[in-house]
């Protein structure tokens, strides 16, 4: 097993744990959640195939499913974001292409590209999530209000994850 | 109480209320708690305190025990319990307790906490249990203005954990701000007057003939710990006598 999947496992392996045991216990004002554990699956290398994304995400979103007590949202919503990544990756990319032995953090193809990629992604993921618990449209308003906000939380709890656990480059 | 509830994926919360998870769920729920220890004192304290109350009272508390005059002696047993999870963010919430089939809980028990009610059992597996919490938009119960003893709909509105609201009140009934709300009686779940809640506002649609009003949660369902499960003795043989009417729709 080489470097990179021992990092990307350990980084599922961290980011699910903090996510079930810290994460789905803090609801502000009880409304309003973030979700870190997309990071790890929109982390994961280039190189990978579509489908074993897909499979990932699926198990991870499956694992948060479980302890969260919610019945396959996670689930719905993490393979949703597998699927639209690839197609993000293709809209946002760079002027020299990716290279393939870089994972897609905003050290190496700059803050702005990672803003972009991250918000695109996860604002679908928290999309997804929050219809789909709904289940109907009665709220909407209100849905907008908690998808707005939920993607700020997750957005900037993921930025100062990468910050506070990148090394200096 | 009506519960319109059709969820075939019953098999998915066996996996959460089993063992493994739930232990898991448990042990951080047991850390968690460190946490509201004080409010949950200071809540147990005042139950203490209502219930000396009663006791006080002696000479009424055969006729009127605990769950009101409706229930009798005996028609409802307490199972104590704990919840090891618990969400208020979604339109459906629920939470799971650390008793199941083994203490006696079974599904479509009540579920209350020591200042309203908070949910009817869903599902249980053999040492956990989840509950319908009061904050799902599915979930309706049977409620009564206690003043007036008019009754009506409980039912969220996938608002906000605080609040939740009555409807099906009769344009023409007059209410308070401030008014108590407790469970009705035609509920074989709940026992007749647990509380429920404060009405909090009223808004009268002109079109529907019918209130509605915001009513404010006794339970406060974000740092909701100690629960009490009600187990209604009498309610097969209430079922059994039932199921003898004749039929109206042929």
């Amino acid at each position: 097993m080489d470097k990179r999947t021992l990092v990307n496992i350990i980084r599922f392996v961290a980011l699910l744990t903090i996510q079930i045991l810290l994460l789905n216990n803090i609801v502000l004002f009880g409304y309003y959640q973030p979700y870190l554990y997309v990071l790890a699956i929109l982390l994961l290398p280039e190189e990978m195939s579509k489908a074993m994304v897909m499979m990932i995400a699926f198990l991870t979103g499956f694992f948060v499913d479980i302890f969260s007590g919610t019945y396959g949202i996670h689930a719905f919503a993490s393979v949703l974001m597998a699927f639209v990544r690839p197609i993000v990756l293709g809209e946002l990319v760079p002027f020299d292409g990716y290279d393939k032995y870089k994972d897609f953090l905003p050290g190496h193809y700059g803050m702005k590209w990672f803003l972009k990629y991250s918000l695109w992604t996860v604002a679908i993921h928290h999309l997804a999530l929050i219809i789909l618990e709904a289940f109907s449209f009665a709220n909407l308003g209100l849905l907008f209000s908690q998808w707005f906000v939920d993607v700020l939380l997750t957005e900037s709890l993921l930025l100062l994850t990468i910050f506070a656990t990148s090394r200096n480059q | 109480m009506v519960v319109r509830y059709n969820i075939k994926q019953k098999a998915v919360f066996d996996v959460v209320s089993s063992s493994v998870v739930g232990n898991i769920n448990e042990w951080f729920a047991s850390v968690n708690a460190y946490f509201h220890l004080k409010e949950e004192n200071n809540l147990l304290q005042s139950e203490n305190a209502g219930l000396r109350d009663v006791l006080s009272m002696k000479s009424d508390i055969c006729k009127h025990n605990l769950y009101g005059l409706s229930a009798r002696i005996g028609q409802f047993e307490t199972i104590p319990a704990h919840i090891v999870r618990n969400s208020t963010q979604w339109q459906h919430n629920f939470f799971t307790i650390d008793k199941g089939s083994i203490d006696g809980v079974r599904e479509n028990m009540a579920v209350v906490s020591s200042t309203g009610i908070a949910g009817v059992v869903f599902h249980t597996s053999s040492h956990f249990a989840t509950v319908i919490s009061l904050l799902n938009t599915k979930l309706q119960i049977s409620a009564a203005i206690k003043r007036t003893h008019f009754a009506g709909t409980m039912v969220w509105d996938g608002a906000d954990a605080r609040y939740s609201m009555l409807v099906n009140i009769p344009n023409h009934i007059i209410i308070e701000k401030g008014d108590t709300v407790v469970t009705g009686g035609f509920s074989s779940v709940f026992p007749k007057n647990m509380a429920i809640g404060r009405v909090s506002f009223i808004t009268s649609d002109e079109n529907s003939n019918f209130l509605s009003l915001q009513v404010e949660l006794f339970t406060d369902f974000s740092c909701l710990d100690a629960v009490y499960v009600l187990k209604n003795n009498y309610l097969q043989e209430q079922k059994t006598l039932e199921k003898q009417l004749p039929k109206e729709d042929g």
